[in-house]
């Protein structure tokens, strides 16, 4: 029987099943997670502007030990990782040898030769193949631990409540001991909030914890629909999701250009692929946008045309509660990234509304949502 | 960083290809500093160990790439290369006693194929014209630095055999097993199976050299292989060229993004803008520059070896051999092999790590070429046996006693007598014999200019990782001076 498929559970499985009423489950990085707790719109609006808790033990973690962890990753990844202090963490990207984007996170160092790299998705080929040429040990924590992201303008209030003092600014992280748990509390999301993570064995009490002390706040789990539109928002590209990550060695696409994706290179630090990215950098002809439509549908991987000529096309897209509009981020023309830039585009077609329809659209500043801070 | 100690150039590693480096860049005025780890230099052509009186080179047999515009430019023959055999014929041997003569003579050849088929004689010809005319499209991507992948038809034509194996495309042109087994031989160098997409492509490499003026030939040098090393250390010390041996280079220094010198054993720095790697590209890129310097894809690249190996067993013998058949010239390359199968059976044998019950194997007697190698009367009879096992199962010391056993008794069917007449036997351990590589299509197919550089400004690679198929060549040296000197200027 052992060899019969399971579902592949995260720590916090039983609480979530129990929080999700029609049963809508979503594989993600090979973890089944809630789709939606009832209403994604719902958790996306509270995250700005109340609380929400979600699972994200799905992310990948990998611990970097040994003397020159440190020298391994600051070759690997586009900024130099070997000038962190313990503590401190950095939004990073890593290139293959071609220059194009292998995969993004952040990556934190808990010690002088100790470094946690956390991605949304798992590139183990490829650092295991750098540790062994840097020998350095690797140890996938994706398993051992779990982690709940406490996102939205009360987090920090949640947190007080739940008796956890962390006084952390963005990308600072603390290992804490609390009420018998050993917990670490870091800033490492897009969406402004904080991350607990914990043992695998202490996570429902993680989670109970946090959603009382929430209560008075409305708290509510976010599912993973949730979290993309949260994502969505905040103009940030997933792998996956919204590109291909470079799986080989000397592929030249995705480029970190076309990613929108530069702000994480760090041009004076010395990384893999640094010369075959600066060598490709301009010639790009397409950009990431963000793109907002003229309707309540969401329009996935449409054409988006410029006096009728195709000069793009979404990516994902959402509804967005807060705006109240379909959002999108999109790949169009250099030319035509600017600010105001209007294009049209197709809805897709439904039960709901069986005609295709176009709709007007326009490039604006990303990111689309700035995260609400307390009040 | 300049200073009295410093050089313009240093080259790491006094192989062929780094003695090719070297004298072209002392050419140019520039100084220059050879640094060798081994006490010998030569690489796989320095002079070899076998018995008192003999003459045999390290590790490679025969000269079938040497680049013809190395031999000219540094004017080689005025520094003592001369050839004892300027084309030895290739020589299938058969069970039936029919062996197959392959040599210049188109005519000859054909009439030696029609003992088996008289279509394949018939073919013989066409085939050997369409063999050397994509072979000359190719020489300009191969020959020089900046060359181009033929256009038109002849392109088309590579870009298919850049995906067919040797077997599969000698199929598409002959049926006898004795001209297919025979042409296969030089397609599996490295240890790569008869069925590797891509491997028809080295035969038309292979058919792309010239030695001494004639296409595609293999040739012996007066005095042996480290005739070839002795002219070369020559030509480099004559024009200048500083050469120090049993030195270790243990790092390659970096100024930045630059290479700055290099660091000896001792602890030694020598500092140069230039530096020449003529060493494994695996052991450059991990051990002699930080990890990761030149890429991780890339480093992970380089280690890469093909899992079949190569081995070779020297033999001298008290008397010549007495080939049973009267048509067989006794200067000549000799290919074991009965069947395209033997060469299958062979590889799926070694890839468990066993030796096949047939293994195809290429020898040569070179003192029938030149009785100076060895004491009057007395002959060396070289042999070149793969695919071998890379990882034998029983270990090394033992498969290499079977295997000794094994080529033996097959050359005791061909001459009989012979085990009688062996004095001495020698058997090399195939991954130190050379640089063996995976066959890789797209380094074959990319411009010479950049299969010798870099991502380190002025650190440039010149050694046989740096040529389309491994070889004793010389010619990735010379487009390596010539970029490196482009770029300077």
């Amino acid at each position: 029987m052992s060899n019969s498929p399971q579902i592949r559970a995260t720590p916090f499985h039983a609480r979530a099943a129990r929080a999700n009423p029609f049963n809508r489950w979503v594989a993600h990085n090979g973890f089944t997670l809630t789709q939606d707790y009832g209403d994604a719109q719902a958790e996306a609006l509270a995250a700005r502007t109340n609380v929400v808790i979600a699972d994200i033990s799905w992310r990948w973690r990998l611990y970097l030990e040994g003397t020159n962890a440190a020298g391994c990753l600051s070759r690997l990844m586009t900024k130099n990782a070997s000038s962190l202090s313990s503590g401190q963490s950095l939004k990073v990207l890593w290139l293959n040898d071609g220059g194009a984007v292998r995969g993004a996170g952040v990556v934190a160092r808990y010690a002088s030769d100790q470094f946690l790299l956390v991605s949304a998705a798992t590139d183990a080929g490829w650092f295991a193949e750098a540790a062994r040429q840097f020998g350095v040990s690797l140890r996938d924590a994706t398993e051992e631990d779990g982690g709940l992201a406490l996102i939205g303008p009360y987090a920090e209030a949640v947190l007080k409540a739940a008796g956890l003092e962390a006084d952390l600014a963005p990308l600072e992280f603390h290992k804490l001991f609390w009420r018998g748990l050993d917990v670490t509390v870091s800033r490492w999301g897009e969406q402004d909030g904080y991350e607990i993570w914990c043992k695998a064995d202490d996570c429902l009490i993680l989670w109970d914890r946090l959603m009382r002390a929430g209560a008075a706040f409305g708290i509510r789990p976010a599912g993973i629909a949730a979290g993309d539109i949260l994502d969505i928002e905040t103009g940030v590209p997933r792998p996956g999701r919204d590109y291909h990550p470079a799986g080989d060695g000397f592929a030249r696409d995705p480029t970190p250009e076309t990613l929108g994706l530069e702000s994480l290179i760090d041009e004076q630090s010395v990384f893999n692929g640094r010369n075959a990215w600066l060598a490709a950098r301009g010639s790009e002809k397409s950009t990431l946008a963000g793109i907002e439509i003229d309707s309540e549908t969401p329009a996935n991987f449409v054409p988006l045309r410029s006096s009728g000529t195709v000069a793009g096309h979404t990516l994902t897209s959402v509804h967005s509660p807060v705006l109240r509009r379909a959002i999108a981020l999109a790949q169009v023309e250099k030319s035509l990234a600017a600010v105001g830039t209007q294009f049209e585009l197709t809805l897709p077609t439904s039960l709901e509304s069986p005609i295709a329809q176009p709709v007007a659209a326009r490039v604006v500043d990303l990111p689309f949502v700035k995260p609400a801070t307390a009040p | 960083m300049s200073g009295p100690e410093s050089n313009d150039a240093i080259v790491i590693g006094g192989g062929t290809s780094g003695l090719v480096a070297a004298a072209y860049l002392a050419k140019t005025g520039k100084k220059v500093l050879l640094l060798e780890a081994k006490d010998k230099l030569g690489g796989l052509c320095a002079p070899g160990n076998l018995a008192e009186g003999f003459k045999i080179a390290a590790g490679a047999q025969t000269l079938y790439a040497l680049d013809p515009v190395v031999v000219r430019e540094l004017k080689l023959p005025k520094k003592g290369l001369r050839f004892a055999s300027r084309e030895l014929a290739l020589t299938g041997l058969r069970s039936d006693g029919k062996h197959v003569v392959i040599s210049g003579d188109v005519h000859d050849t054909a009439s030696s194929i029609a003992l088996h088929s008289q279509r394949d004689a018939d073919t013989w010809p066409r085939f050997r014209k369409e063999l050397f005319e994509m072979a000359r499209a190719m020489r300009p991507l191969w020959w020089e630095s900046q060359g181009a992948f033929p256009t038109g038809i002849e392109g088309q034509k590579i870009e298919r055999l850049a995906r067919m194996s040797s077997g599969a495309w000698l199929d598409s042109w002959f049926e006898s097993d004795a001209i297919k087994a025979t042409l296969c031989f030089d397609s599996t160098a490295g240890g790569h199976s008869v069925l590797e997409p891509g491997s028809a492509l080295s035969l038309v490499w292979r058919a792309a050299q010239e030695m001494s003026g004639l296409q595609g030939a293999v040739a012996i040098p007066r005095g042996g292989l480290a005739a070839l090393t002795e002219a070369l250390i020559a030509a480099a010390q004559d024009a200048g060229c500083e050469i120090r041996s049993g030195v270790e280079v243990v790092r390659v220094i970096l100024d930045g993004e630059r290479a700055a010198g290099v660091q000896m054993r001792s602890g030694e720095t020598c500092f140069a803008p230039l530096v020449f790697s003529a060493i494994g590209s695996f052991r450059l890129f991990s051990r002699l520059l930080l990890p990761g310097t030149l890429g991780i894809a890339r480093t992970e690249a380089s280690r890469r070896r093909p899992s079949v190996a190569q081995a070779r067993v020297v033999m001298t013998l008290r008397r010549v051999p007495q080939i049973s058949s009267d048509a067989i010239l006794p200067a000549s390359r000799f290919i074991l092999a009965e069947r395209l199968e033997t060469y299958v059976a062979a590889d799926l044998a070694a890839r468990n790590g066993d030796l096949s019950d047939e293994l195809p194997m290429e020898f040569v007697i070179p003192t029938t070429a030149d009785a100076s190698l060895a004491p009057p009367g007395q002959h060396i009879l070289s042999a070149r046996v793969r695919p071998v096992p890379r990882y034998p199962a029983e270990g090394w010391a033992a498969l290499s006693t079977r295997l000794g056993g094994q080529v033996v008794a097959s050359l005791e069917r061909l001459v009989p007598g012979l085990s009688r007449d062996i004095a001495h036997i020698e058997i090399s351990r195939p991954d130190l014999l050379e640089n063996a590589l995976p066959l890789n299509v797209p380094h074959m197919l990319t411009t010479a200019a950049r299969r010798v550089e870099t991502p380190i400004a002025g650190l440039f690679l010149c050694g046989a990782d740096a040529e389309p198929v491994p070889a004793v060549s010389g010619r990735a040296a010379r487009i390596a001076v010539a970029s490196a000197l482009a770029v300077r200027r």
